[in-house]
């Protein structure tokens, strides 16, 4: 069973997550906030991670580099949750080491899929 | 007069002249001038046969079986003043128009002129008496308007035209598209009393009846008239005299409108007033020009009061005075004599009196009447006063060595001498906080304030003037005005009889204006007028000078004023200026306040979006249909409000210019392949087919999210608003440009809706207006991101029924401007 890490502040959303992951036959970690994420990142090492970009102590684009510089989990992928109103971030996202992202809302009917093709497109590579 | 006398006249003329020449002629002129005779007899005595029905109190018959009423009283007159003989025949209002058809009466009074009437019978041209519709209503209900009158009950009488006419209320109110309920009574009485005892909101009546009856019912008259109809005469068609009788009339009719005092009017005021009908006719008693509607009460009073008795104020002139001689003098005793005349009064004034004790007498009801005094309070606990008939300014007056005062204020702390028993020490005492010194009377008031025993007097400024001219009292002025409001002068009469008040009301109400004018000149302008001794043309030539100087001055004030005034004025420029620029801060602020709400709003509904849908996919367990129907809507409604707060996100975003662009390279085509990807579920559940013409070498530099953004929301307004057959995606070059075009099958559009097709919350109506669903912002967004962001413009072609063209035409590389500015 994959492990998934989950960074997300807002309470709804992490359950909404997490409860689809593991209907899907993931084992899921959640951390509150962004040093909790890179801690967890750091510590657990899971298969990847799923990454809100605003978050409450330090920007998702800062956890995003923290996870890449750091050898022990660079290799991860990393998929951003973003909101549609932080149109311009989205493109830094991909350039500061983001594997993909999910636009919100999150549409249970296709959230796996997208997370699957980012997945094995970075397998791929 | 007819020109008879006038032919009559010119041939006698000739006659002479010709006599005079040739003998032979005489005989034949003498013929001519017998035969003129003769004509001019037969016109004089013209016999005229006039139709008459029963419409009170336009026509109607007498219980002698007159015909009167007011046509036949005007009609009567003029027939006397033209000599003709009238005939009146009497029948029904069809029998009379029948008649008149067949040119078997000459005249027909009281016919409201129309085109249709006008092709059957002649009409003079002067309209004797407009009449309308006027619309009542129950005292508790307010009709301001037609429109007020919807779901009302309206009460009409059948068959009258202002219900059924052309013009009528139902035809009105149909043209209004107002609904309501109509009563039909049968006569214009039935329709008051339904509002009186509330069986009807409104009721229809004409004018006319309307201002005659309505005070017998509890109704109240509403500005609501319609209908105006322009009664005249009406004459036959194939009559030889009616030409003639329509010239005389006309001539009359303008005549007699132009004369206040001619039958005509009075007949008007009488009849439309509800007076008896010998007002019309009654000659007035003195001066033959007024009449004094004097009731029968008023009429015993006089006759049993033939002596009253009136105090006045040996001083007060002008207005009231005795002279040398202890004869009465003055305006009032000019008002009082006319008043005696007219209405046969027998008002006597009591001498040797002083103002004092006439007060006193008059408390005690020793004397009757007071015919100039003002209003006090302490006046009012005695007396009953008539209307005002003089009016008068209070002034202060000072010593000419005194400083320049401007008001009442300026005297506060003075010692101010006032006659006693006059209004003007009530005023002082009770609405000034000055303590005045009485005097009994104004020459000794004026005395004190001449030899400096105090300083100021407050009086009428007419009688102070009268008296410091009279007393020569040369060291004194009139300083300046108590106020602006002129102080009034009134008959006081004891408060026992009331009736004298209303018949003293009359009498001042029987005065003309040029008579009242002519007691002003009498007493005010002749008494004004100096003699010319040396001293006073000296005094005459200062005064000029000063007054010169005080205009000089006025004038420089006026400069400086003015200039302040354009300092003023400039200064609010500015400030408006501000205010405008604050507000376009505030107007950016709205927008990126409702930008960053808009943002809070979008994540509890995101989570509710997430959770409906988790259970729908039955990742939760299994649900019945219901449930699933249900939540499918919770799921629907959060998405619509999600595109919603979405779209409402952009536009403040772009309206406070906080949009960014990101230009990029791209090729055309894509983007329109991945527009029509994302909109291809709803093109499949509405079973259309797409057509794409698109050139795939198109490369473009523009932003290439907004362009996309524009595309899908122009395609899936396309796919909503088709119900069968296809869509087209068309797209071009054209030079630097490039123009995309939507094109469905669907309702199309009307053309008096395109104009707002493009402006915010416009949703049209039709019947997929529901089914459709959408925010009403969409094109909106469009306009803004295409003119805004592309820097290009919108298009839409339509017809209904035919389908619609929407587009956009934007520039291929967005300009390095659109890119700076943004």
């Amino acid at each position: 069973m994959k492990n998934v890490l989950v960074i997300e502040d807002n309470e709804n959303n992490m359950e909404l997550i997490t409860f689809i992951l593991e209907a899907n036959n993931y084992g899921t970690i959640r951390a509150e906030t962004g040093q909790q994420g890179i801690a967890m990142a750091i510590h657990d090492r899971p298969d990847f991670i799923l990454l809100d970009i605003q978050l409450p102590d330090i920007m998702g684009t800062d956890v995003l580099m923290a996870i890449r510089n750091n050898k022990s989990c660079d290799k991860i992928p990393i998929i951003a949750i973003t909101s549609y109103a932080m149109a311009g971030d989205r493109e830094k996202l991909l350039n500061a080491g983001c594997d993909g992202y999910i636009e919100k809302p999150i549409d249970p009917m296709i959230v796996m899929d997208q997370i699957e093709n980012v997945i094995q497109s970075r397998s791929v590579l | 007069m007819s020109i008879a006398p006038f032919f009559y006249q010119s041939i006698r003329e000739k006659n002479v002249f010709v006599y005079l020449k040739n003998f032979n002629i005489l005989i034949w002129v003498t013929i001519l001038f017998l035969v003129n005779i003769s004509f001019a007899q037969e016109s004089s005595s013209l016999y005229i046969r006039v139709g008459a029905y029963d419409n009170r109190p336009k026509v109607y018959t007498n219980e002698l079986g007159t015909v009167e009423g007011l046509f036949p009283d005007v009609l009567n007159e003029i027939a006397q003043r033209e000599s003709w003989h009238v005939e009146y025949i009497q029948g029904s209002w069809n029998e009379c128009l029948s008649r008149l058809e067949n040119n078997e009466i000459d005249i027909m009074i009281d016919v409201a002129f129309s085109t249709a009437r006008s092709e059957r019978f002649l009409f003079n041209k002067e309209t004797f008496l407009v009449n309308w519709a006027t619309v009542y209503s129950s005292k508790d209900i307010r009709l301001d308007s037609l429109i007020d009158l919807k779901n009302k009950r309206i009460a009409v009488m059948k068959g009258s035209i202002h219900t059924d006419g052309d013009n009528g209320i139902k035809r009105l109110l149909q043209q209004f598209a107002i609904d309501c309920e109509f009563i039909a009574l049968d006569s214009y009485n039935d329709v008051l009393a339904s509002l009186s005892n509330n069986q009807a909101d409104a009721g229809v009546v004409n004018r006319i009846f309307g201002t005659l009856v309505s005070k017998l019912y509890d109704v109240k008259e509403t500005s609501i008239i319609f209908n105006p109809s322009h009664i005249k005469f009406a004459f036959p068609k194939q009559s030889t005299i009616a030409q003639k009788l329509i010239d005389r009339i006309d001539f009359h009719l303008t005549k007699m409108k132009n004369d206040p005092d001619s039958i005509y009017n009075k007949a008007m005021y009488v009849y439309l007033s509800g007076l008896p009908r010998e007002l019309i006719f009654a000659k007035t008693t003195i001066s033959g020009h007024k009449m004094i509607p004097l009731s029968h009460s008023e009429k015993i009073w006089i006759k049993n009061h033939p002596f009253i008795r009136f105090g006045v104020d040996p001083e007060f002139a002008p207005f009231e005075y005795l002279n040398e001689k202890g004869e009465l003098n003055g305006m009032t005793f000019d008002y009082v004599e006319l008043i005696n005349q007219r209405l046969g009064l027998n008002m006597q004034v009591v001498k040797d009196m002083s103002w004092n004790t006439v007060i006193s007498n008059a408390k005690n009801k020793k004397i009757d009447l007071l015919p100039c005094v003002s209003i006090t309070k302490n006046r009012k606990n005695y007396f009953k006063f008539s209307t005002p008939y003089i009016h008068f300014y209070r002034a202060i007056i000072t010593r000419t060595d005194m400083p320049f005062l401007t008001g009442i204020e300026d005297i506060a702390h003075m010692t101010v001498a006032v006659q006693d028993n006059s209004s003007h020490k009530d005023y002082l005492l009770y609405q000034t906080k000055i303590q005045p010194k009485v005097y009994s009377t104004l020459k000794d008031a004026l005395y004190a304030t001449s030899n400096g025993e105090v300083q100021a007097f407050v009086g009428n400024i007419a009688s102070s003037a009268y008296w410091i001219r009279k007393l020569n009292l040369v060291n004194l002025k009139i300083a300046a005005p108590t106020s602006q409001d002129a102080q009034t002068l009134h008959f006081a009469v004891r408060d026992d009889w009331p009736e004298l008040v209303s018949i003293i009301n009359k009498g001042l109400a029987s005065l003309t204006q040029q008579e009242e004018r002519d007691i002003r000149k009498r007493w005010i302008n002749v008494e004004y007028k100096p003699g010319m001794d040396p001293g006073v043309v000296w005094r005459y030539i200062i005064q000029i000078v000063g007054a010169s100087c005080i205009i000089f001055l006025l004038f420089l004030c006026w400069n400086f004023r003015l200039k302040n005034e354009i300092k003023k004025r400039i200064q609010a420029d500015k400030e408006l200026c501000e205010a405008n620029e604050r507000l376009k801060k505030l107007d950016q602020l709205k927008s990126m306040f409702i930008a960053s709400m808009s943002h809070e709003l979008r994540t509890p509904l995101n989570s509710i979006i997430g959770f409906t849908g988790v259970i729908l996919l039955g990742m939760t367990g299994p649900l019945n249909d219901k449930q699933k129907d249900h939540l499918t809507r919770v799921n629907n409604s959060a998405k619509h409000l999600l595109n919603l707060i979405t779209d409402v996100i952009d536009i403040s975003k772009i309206e406070a210019g906080r949009i960014d662009v990101y230009p990029q390279d791209f090729m055309l085509a894509e983007v329109i392949e991945e527009a029509i990807i994302s909109i291809e579920p709803q093109l499949k559940s509405n079973n259309l087919t797409i057509h794409k013409f698109v050139p795939d070498d198109i490369l473009l530099h523009t932003d290439r999210k907004r362009l996309l953004q524009s595309l899908i929301n122009y395609l899936s307004n396309a796919v909503k608003y088709t119900e069968n057959g296809s869509v087209t995606i068309l797209a071009e070059l054209i030079e630097d440009k490039i123009k995309v075009s939507v094109k469905d099958t669907g309702i199309g559009i009307s053309k008096n809706d395109l104009p707002k097709l493009f402006n915010a919350f416009e949703r049209l109506e039709s019947h997929l207006k529901i089914k459709a669903g959408g925010t009403g912002l969409g094109l909106y967004l469009i306009r803004k991101l295409v003119t805004e962001i592309l820097g290009g413009d919108v298009f839409v072609e339509t017809q209904i029924g035919q389908g619609s063209t929407f587009g956009l035409i934007i520039p291929k590389s967005i300009s390095l401007k659109n890119e700076m500015e943004n």
